[in-house]
C-alpha cells in the first residue's frame, strides 16, 4: 500500500518518538539516495554510449554535443516534472495530482497549434529568423503560462487558492483546450499540422530548441527546486488540517500561492522543452514515498533523482531499440517517443495507486 | 426552488425557441428534389448523364482530366482539388459519411478510396439498393495503382522498371471504364506512363544520390519511408530514399540519426506553404548540420498543392524531384514539368504501349 499524503503526515505523532532512531533512519534515507544517484549516474552513462546512430562514446564532437544536449534536456525535464508532481500533490493534497492536471499540457498543445499554423501558411515568423527559431518553444510557452493564469484566476476563494476549485478549474480548462486543439486539427485537415501536434503529444526530447531556452528553462527549474527545498518543513506541516496548520505558523496562503507559482512553471518548462511526457510527475513522488517516507525535504531530493533518472532511461531506451531493430532486422523505425515508455512504466503503477481507492468506494 | 423551476421553464423555452428559429439549410441548391430545378443547373446541362461523388483529392483529379468536371457534385472533406467556384457540399471522410446529404444529391457513381475494410456497410448497403453506383478503390500504394484507379485495362508499371512493381490495386472497373470514358482514360494513362519513362531515362545512367523526404520540419522531423508513391516517384527521378527499409510508413528522426544518415538531397513536401527563399529560417536547423544536403544546397521546401496528392499529376512531382536532384537535367525536363497532359510532348518521347 503506497503512502498517501493526504492520510498520511510526514510529521512525527508525538514529540516522544524514539531519538535513538532518528540516526538509523537518516541513514537509510542518505543510503537509498545514494542509491538511487547511482542509478541516475548510470542512466546517464548509458545515454551517452548509447546514441540514435550508433553505440559506443562518440568521437565527433557534433554527435557528443548531440547527446550532451539529448541528455541535460533529459535530466532538467525529469527534475522538473518530478518536483512539480510533488508540489502539486502537496497543494491539492491529492496523491493523484500530477504536473499536467491543471491544463498546462493542453494549453501549451494549443500554443504550439496556433504558432505551427502561423508558420505553415504565413511567413510572419519566417522572415525574422530569431523569432522563427524561438517560435515553436515560445507558442507552448505562452499556452501554458496562459492556462496557469487562467486556473489561477478562477480557483482562488476569498483571495486563497482552494485546492478543489484548482482541481476543477484545471480539469475544465484542459478539457476545453482538447477540444480546441481537436476542433482546430479537424478544421486543419489530416495531414501537416495534425501530424506535428499529433507527434508532438507523444513527448519527445527536442534538441532542436535554441540552447539559451535551455539554459534558461533549466536554470528556473533549478531556482524553482531550490524554493520548494525551503519550504519543505512548511509542506509537512501543511499535510495536517488548515487549523493546525496555522495553528503551527504556516502562512497557507502564501504556501499555496507558492507551491502553485513554482510547481505549474516547473511544469510549463517541461512540456516546453520534451511535450507532455505522461506519468513522470505522478509515480516518481509515489516511488520516494514508498521507498523514503512522506518528508517533503528527502521527498523532493529523491524524487528530482527519479524523475531524472526515468526520463534519461526512457530516452535510452528508445534510442537502444531504435539500433537494435536497424541492425537486426534492417529496418528503419525511426526515434520512438518516450512518453511511450515512461506511460508504459507508469501505466500499471498509476492503477496499483487507483485500486485501493477504488476498492473503498466501493466498500 | 422557485428559481429553479423558473431557471428550468426558461431554459426550456430558450432550448425551443432555438429549435423552431432556424432551420438546417438545405443541403445545396443543387440537390433540389425538384427534378425540374436540376435541369437548369450549368453541371447538369453540361454532363447531364452523371452525377458524380469523389471522397479524395486523387479521384477529383481524375475526374477533372477526364472533362468531367461538371459532372461532380459533391466532394470529401480537405479535397484540396475541388474547384473553389462551384462551392460543392462536403461529404464528409470515407469513413465517416454524410448519408443523408449524400442521398440528397441523388448521385448517380459514387468513388472513394478506403483502406484494406472496404467501403462503410451503410454506403455499400444504399449501393446495393441502387441509390448509386459505388467504386471503391485500396488506398494507392504504388503508380500502378493510381493509374490502375484512372483505367482499369491492364498495367504498365513493368515496362517503367522500378523496385516496386507489385500490383495491389482495385479488383474493379477503374473511373474509365465507370463513366464510359476509356479512350480518353487510356490516353491519359499512355500519356503519364510515357512522361514517367521519359524522365527515367534521363536519369537511369546517373549517380543516385540519397533523398531524405520529409512531411514536416519541426523537430524531430517525421520522413517518408519506402514502399510508398513518393518512394518510387522517387527513384523514377534518378534518387534513393534515404530512410532505406522503414519499417514504418513515417518513420521520425531527431539530429543525431540525421548526421549518421547523411542525406544528399532533402524535399520537405509541405503543400500550401509559402514558397521558399534565399537562406529560408524553416530550413535553418536542417542547413546547420554537418550533412552533404546542408553543404551543397540541397534542401527544398516543395509547395506544390498536390505534391502528396497521387494523381494524374504524377509525373509533375517525379520532374520536380528531377530538376532538384539532378539541376542539369532542368532544360530537358522542362517541357515535361510544363507541358499540359492533354497535349503532346514538344520533342519526340519514347514510344510506351499499354499492356492491355
Amino acid at each position: 500500500m503506497p503512502h498517501q499524503p493526504t492520510t498520511t503526515s510526514p510529521l512525527p505523532a508525538s514529540s516522544s518518538e524514539d531519538p535513538q532512531k532518528a540516526p538509523k533512519r537518516l541513514s537509510r534515507v542518505l543510503v537509498i539516495l545514494c542509491f538511487l544517484t547511482l542509478l541516475l549516474g548510470l542512466a546517464t552513462l548509458l545515454r551517452l554510449y548509447i546514441g540514435t546512430s550508433d553505440f559506443g562514446f562518440p568521437q565527433d564532437n557534433y554527435i557528443l554535443n548531440i547527446r550532451l544536449t539529448r541528455l541535460f534536456i533529459g535530466l532538467t525535464v525529469g527534475i522538473a516534472l518530478a518536483v512539480s508532481g510533488v508540489g502539486l500533490q502537496a497543494l491539492l493534497r491529492n496523491p493523484l495530482a500530477e504536473p499536467y492536471i491543471l491544463g498546462l499540457s493542453t494549453g501549451a498543445g494549443l500554443g504550439l497549434f496556433i504558432v505551427l499554423y502561423i508558420n505553415r501558411y504565413t511567413t510572419i515568423f519566417a522572415d525574422n529568423q530569431f523569432l522563427y527559431v524561438f517560435s515553436n518553444s515560445l507558442g507552448a510557452l505562452i499556452g501554458a503560462s496562459a492556462s496557469m493564469f487562467i486556473v489561477y484566476l478562477a480557483s482562488r476563494r476569498r483571495g486563497i487558492i482552494d485546492p478543489l476549485g484548482l482541481l476543477l478549474t484545471g480539469v475544465v480548462l484542459s478539457t476545453i483546450n482538447g477540444a480546441l486543439i481537436m476542433l482546430a486539427n479537424y478544421i486543419n485537415g489530416p495531414a501537416g499540422i495534425r501530424a506535428d501536434i499529433a507527434q508532438w503529444m507523444m513527448g519527445f526530447i527536442n534538441e532542436s530548441v535554441p540552447n539559451s531556452l535551455i539554459i534558461t528553462a533549466s536554470t528556473i527549474c533549478l531556482l524553482g527546486f531550490i524554493i520548494l527545498l525551503t519550504f519543505a518543513r512548511h509542506m509537512d506541516i501543511a499535510t495536517l488540517s488548515s487549523i493546525e496548520a496555522q495553528a503551527l505558523g504556516v502562512n497557507l496562503k502564501f504556501l499555496r500561492f507558492i507551491l502553485f507559482l513554482v510547481s505549474s512553471i516547473l511544469a510549463a518548462c517541461a512540456v516546453t522543452l520534451a511535450g507532455p511526457i505522461a506519468f513522470v510527475g505522478l509515480i516518481c513522488p509515489h516511488i520516494v514515498r514508498m521507498l523514503l517516507g512522506p518528508k517533503h525535504l528527502t521527498l523532493l531530493i529523491g524524487s528530482a533523482i527519479t524523475g531524472a533518472a526515468l526520463i534519461v532511461a526512457a530516452d535510452t531506451f528508445s534510442a537502444f531499440l531504435k539500433i537494435q531493430i536497424e541492425n537486426n532486422f534492417s529496418y528503419n523505425i525511426g526515434l520512438l517517443p518516450i512518453g511511450i515508455f515512461t506511460a508504459l512504466l507508469g501505466g500499471p503503477i498509476f492503477l496499483y495507486i487507483l485500486h485501493p481507492h477504488l476498492g473503498a468506494s466501493d466498500a | 426552488m422557485t428559481k429553479q423551476l423558473h431557471f428550468i421553464l426558461l431554459l426550456s423555452l430558450s432550448l425551443l425557441l432555438s429549435a423552431c428559429s432556424k432551420q438546417p439549410p438545405a443541403p445545396d441548391q443543387n440537390a433540389s428534389a425538384d427534378p425540374s430545378a436540376q435541369q437548369s443547373e450549368p453541371a447538369q446541362s453540361s454532363s447531364p448523364k452523371y452525377r458524380i461523388v469523389t471522397f479524395a483529392p486523387t479521384l477529383t483529379d481524375i475526374i477533372q482530366n477526364l472533362g468531367l468536371i461538371d459532372s461532380l457534385v459533391g466532394v470529401g472533406e480537405y479535397d484540396m482539388l475541388a474547384p473553389k467556384d462551384k462551392n460543392l457540399p462536403v461529404l464528409g471522410t470515407f469513413i465517416n459519411v454524410d448519408t443523408e446529404r449524400l442521398l440528397s444529391l441523388k448521385p448517380t457513381h459514387v468513388f472513394m478510396l478506403t483502406g484494406k475494410d472496404g467501403p462503410p456497410t451503410n454506403i455499400e448497403q444504399l449501393a446495393n439498393a441502387g441509390a448509386f453506383k459505388l467504386f471503391a478503390y485500396d488506398y494507392p500504394a504504388t503508380i500502378d495503382d493510381v493509374l490502375q484507379i484512372l483505367d482499369s485495362n491492364g498495367t504498365s508499371l513493368a515496362k517503367l522498371n522500378t523496385s516496386a512493381k507489385t500490383f495491389i490495386g482495385p479488383n474493379i472497373p477503374g473511373i474509365g471504364q465507370a463513366l464510359d470514358r476509356v479512350d480518353q482514360s487510356t490516353q491519359l494513362k499512355t500519356a503519364v506512363l510515357t512522361r514517367l519513362h521519359k524522365i527515367m531515362q534521363l536519369t537511369k545512367d546517373l549517380p543516385k544520390p540519397r533523398v531524405l523526404m520529409l512531411f514536416s520540419l519541426k523537430e524531430p522531423v517525421m520522413a517518408s519511408g519506402t514502399g510508398s508513391v513518393n518512394d518510387q516517384l522517387l527513384e523514377i527521378a534518378g534518387g534513393a530514399n534515404a530512410t532505406g527499409d522503414s519499417a514504418v510508413s513515417a518513420p521520425t528522426f531527431d539530429r543525431e540519426s540525421l548526421v549518421s544518415m547523411a542525406p544528399d538531397v532533402i524535399f520537405a513536401l509541405l503543400p500550401d506553404v509559402p514558397a521558399q527563399k534565399q537562406n529560408d529560417p524553416r530550413l535553418a536547423n536542417l542547413a546547420s548540420l554537418p550533412i552533404p544536403a546542408a553543404k551543397h544546397d540541397s534542401i527544398f521546401i516543395l509547395n506544390s498543392p498536390t505534391i502528396l496528392v497521387p494523381g494524374i499529376n504524377l509525373y509533375q512531382t517525379a520532374a520536380t524531384f528531377a530538376v532538384k536532384i539532378h539541376p542539369e537535367l532542368t532544360d530537358k525536363l522542362n517541357p515535361i514539368l510544363n507541358t499540359p497532359i492533354t497535349e503532346p510532348l514538344p520533342e519526340d518521347a519514347p514510344e510506351l504501349q499499354s499492356e492491355n
